[in-house]
């Protein structure tokens, strides 16, 4: 797929903002609502803005260095957005595929577990509370 | 479809397209409307009308095709175009023709958000009429 990181990082956007506000953001040439909605969901403003740049760096740089900062993206994005409401779904939406870790598309994506390590954590932290 | 028919006879006004792309772009605008009835297609209709597609330099367009919103143009890449789902690369272009304004489209109106905005045009352009490469590939 060959804008695999960029779909990965839109679901999981997805997820936090509402795919309503998404859409309304795409349709109405407007990324104030996306902005606005993360920045909600959040509770430091500029760590939503530096998320976002991170996912422009990771597409501007992968065309480059075929090098992807999924994993880590994945990761950081979780341990910003991921509660006890949307974890299930974020956890749906990231990407752990063992061919991937330990095959060929290993140098590519070398951090791709950490995503799953994070929403694990988090699992554990709500099933403490709940429990 | 009546709502449609405008948006068939825009597409039909294009003298640079031929009869079996015209009969694409209705077929992919048509699914389009079907599951996103109120968006606006105006800007779609007015663009379509004048849209040219022409050959990219594979040095520039990386990507298998890409819509330029300020030219009107859609360039291909003759190599990349030929090993993906051509269904699903036309319907992220027509999904850019839909959104473009200026010199960008969907939520990219700060030229900084193009990563995010390709891949919510994908995720779009995958519900509507799938991906049969990615099918191959899995």
């Amino acid at each position: 797929m060959k804008n695999k990181d960029e779909l990965v990082m839109a679901n999981l956007v997805g997820s936090v903002v509402g795919i309503d506000t998404l859409l309304n953001s795409y349709f109405n040439n407007d990324s104030s609502y996306v902005l606005r909605a993360l920045m909600e969901n959040t509770a430091d403003m500029e760590d939503s803005k530096k998320m976002l740049e991170e996912i422009e760096y990771n597409y501007q740089m992968r065309s480059k260095t075929k090098k992807s900062n999924l994993g880590t993206m994945q990761a950081k994005f979780i341990k910003m957005y991921g509660n006890i409401e949307n974890i299930e779904e974020l956890t749906n939406h990231i990407i752990t595929n063992e061919n991937m870790i330990k095959g060929k598309e290993e140098i590519e994506y070398p951090a791709l577990k950490e995503g799953l390590i994070e929403a694990e954590f988090i699992y554990e932290n709500v099933n403490k509370v709940a429990s | 479809m009546n709502e449609l028919n405008f948006t068939y006879e825009s597409i039909d006004s294009n003298e640079f397209l031929s009869a079996d792309l015209k009969e694409n772009f209705k077929e992919l605008i048509t699914v389009f409307h079907q599951l996103f009835s109120k968006v606006d297609l105006s800007n779609f209709n007015e663009r379509i009308k004048r849209l040219r597609i022409k050959k990219g330099s594979k040095f520039f367009i990386t990507s298998d095709c890409e819509y330029n919103p300020r030219e009107n143009i859609l360039y291909i890449n003759e190599d990349k175009i030929k090993m993906v789902d051509a269904k699903h690369s036309l319907m992220m272009s027509v999904l850019s023709i839909i959104t473009a304004k200026d010199n960008f489209y969907g939520f990219n109106d700060t030229g900084t958000l193009e990563g995010l905005n390709k891949g919510l045009t994908e995720l779009i352009a995958n519900f509507l009429v799938g991906n049969e490469v990615d099918l191959d590939e899995e």
